[in-house]
């Protein structure tokens, strides 16, 4: 039985950010989707903090994570007021119709 | 020890945003103006006490110097803004006192963003910063473009938001600090980390490669919003990018100063051929901010032979040409709404001659055409690139603003020689009009007397 170190904590912490950051380029098709990995980057950055902090045995990092908290809900709660004005506009919240602005 | 003194500047703007949220209830003209005085106030106060206000802390002097210098930059940039937004929100029939609130909120986060040693801080100002940004992106809420600027900036910034915080993370594992000034002996994985917190900045003050959201950005949003991106949020975020590259030494650290150079050499270029082929105005202007980011890229790189004082000047004169071009634009309407084309320009001198010439000295100066300051200020920067030992860029540089120079010849020569299409209609704002005949002046009038501005840059870096 091997004992978990901090580098399983940050390979987890890796993996769930490359999970959100592909599913922020990958998806094609709903806004929601974009807040939902914008969500899971900041969750990534957050386990990497807990985890740093417990194994540094600092408590800077956990303070730094209830930060990133609050700020992810007000980033939640702004995002989701522009989609709701750019859905009262356009009727649908598909990604593939923002094209509006181009060359 | 920490001592409350130091926040006066910042607690100063938190009272003055609680004033504005009571005072917004009964009377929105006033709270508007009231920002004004207000602003005025602050920056009066920078001016005689900014110094002692960090006089019990432990930063160097140099440091205080530039906290003090941007903090009174940023309020005046604020005064002018708050005088020029009026007549355009009203147009578009966007004027709520919500608006100057956004601004508060966003130069608040600018001013902790400025003066933070940590990145806790830094984080929550660039946040707060952005937040605001984002939603004065999508203020227009009748309009599509603008919600879907607002759209982009968002999903764009919050990753580049998200990148920040990984890379702060990673940092702090290696490091077990957050303080900006007490960071050394980096490792591999720090070294990825600071670059990711690198590619953050650079997103932030819209750098190539990572601009993709500028031109998008910069065309959907109500004018005045683009002129508030492309001054003062950038200038914070630049000052702050500044700071992490001097307190960091990332010129020691090999592979990130590669990534600057690069980055800085991509700006340079992008800038001018994505310009080249606009046909609206703002577009063009993104591109050309994006150039002239890769300049003060250069000015950050070479700060060693000479000192803050080039990126200074440099941003100053930016500063002054930004707010006087836009204060043209948001001065001139076509008959059916805003003007956006830059065709719509053509034979803009037998419309209105004051426009037309303060237009010539702008576009002049961001050529980098000599009487006017935009030369000497990027002098300065190749000057201190060369000396510092950075030839290639600086020959990069050199050709970017010939190229560049195509375009805004263009713009001039359709000014004055082209027959107009459109009629434009002059809105006859007067304090519109009294900010880019005055940033004309400054622009043109600092050939014959520079004294002030040198000083003013030069005597608080000694």
């Amino acid at each position: 039985m091997t004992s978990l170190t901090y580098n399983h904590f940050f390979i987890l912490s890796l993996i769930v950010f490359i999970i959100g950051c592909f599913g922020l380029f990958l998806n094609r098709r709903n806004m929601i989707l974009i807040l939902m990995c914008i969500e899971i980057i900041l969750l990534a950055a957050n386990i990497n903090f807990v985890s740093a902090s417990v194994f540094l045995n600092d408590i800077n990092g956990q303070v730094f994570s209830i930060f990133i908290l609050t700020i992810a809900a007000a980033e939640a709660a702004i995002g989701l007021a522009i989609l709701v004005i750019y859905f009262r506009n356009k009727g649908e919240i598909d990604i593939t119709q923002i094209n509006q602005l181009k060359d | 020890m920490v001592n409350l003194y130091q926040f006066i500047p910042e607690i100063f703007i938190l009272s003055l945003i609680l004033i504005t949220l009571c005072f917004g209830l009964f009377n929105k003209d006033r709270a508007v103006s009231l920002n004004t005085l207000g602003f005025i106030l602050l920056s009066i106060l920078l001016l005689n006490y900014g110094k002692e206000f960090y006089s019990s802390t432990q930063i160097s002097l140099n440091t205080i110097n530039l906290f003090v210098l941007s903090k009174i930059i940023l309020s005046i940039g604020s005064i002018v803004f708050i005088l020029l937004l009026k007549r355009p929100l009203k147009n578009e029939n966007l004027y709520r006192y919500e608006y100057v609130l956004f601004l508060l909120f966003a130069i608040l986060g600018s001013f902790v963003l400025i003066s933070s040693n940590n990145f806790l801080t830094a984080f929550i100002g660039l946040e707060l910063q952005s937040l605001s940004l984002y939603l004065m992106a999508a203020f227009n809420t009748k309009n599509l473009s603008s919600n879907e600027a607002g759209i982009k900036y968002f999903s764009l910034g919050a990753l580049s938001s998200g990148f920040l915080l990984f890379g702060i993370s990673m940092i702090y594992y290696d490091t077990g600090s957050f303080n900006i000034q007490y960071l050394d002996n980096f490792t591999a994985i720090s070294e990825i980390g600071l670059s990711l917190v690198l590619i953050s900045l650079f997103f932030k003050v819209s750098a190539a490669p990572f601009h993709i959201w500028t031109p998008d950005v910069y065309e959907g949003s109500p004018t005045i919003s683009t002129l508030f991106f492309a001054t003062l949020p950038k200038f914070a975020s630049l000052i702050f990018l500044f700071r992490v590259y001097q307190e960091l030494n990332i010129f020691e650290i090999k592979s990130l100063n590669y990534i600057f150079q690069m980055v800085c050499a991509i700006s340079l270029l992008v800038g001018v051929y994505g310009a080249i082929t606009q046909k609206v105005i703002k577009r063009l202007l993104a591109f050309s901010s994006i150039n002239h980011i890769g300049f003060m890229l250069l000015g950050i790189m070479s700060y060693q032979f000479m000192s803050e004082g080039t990126l200074f000047f440099y941003l100053i004169i930016y500063l002054i040409t930004t707010f006087g071009i836009f204060a043209v634009l948001l001065n001139l309407r076509t008959v059916d709404g805003e003007f956006t084309k830059i065709s719509q320009l053509n034979g803009l001198r037998f419309t209105s001659n004051s426009k037309s010439i303060s237009m010539l000295v702008f576009f002049f100066s961001l050529a980098g055409i000599p009487p006017f300051a935009g030369f000497f200020a990027k002098f300065f920067i190749l000057s201190a690139s060369i000396n510092d030992g950075f030839i290639l860029l600086s020959i990069i540089a050199v050709l970017s603003s010939v190229i560049a120079a195509f375009y805004y010849l263009t713009i001039i020569k359709n000014m004055f020689f082209n027959k107009s299409e459109i009629e434009l209609l002059d809105d006859n704002n007067k304090t519109g009009k009294v900010i880019f005949i005055s940033s004309g002046l400054i622009i043109t009038l600092f050939f014959i007397y520079p004294d002030p501005l040198i000083n003013l840059v030069d005597n608080l870096f000694k």
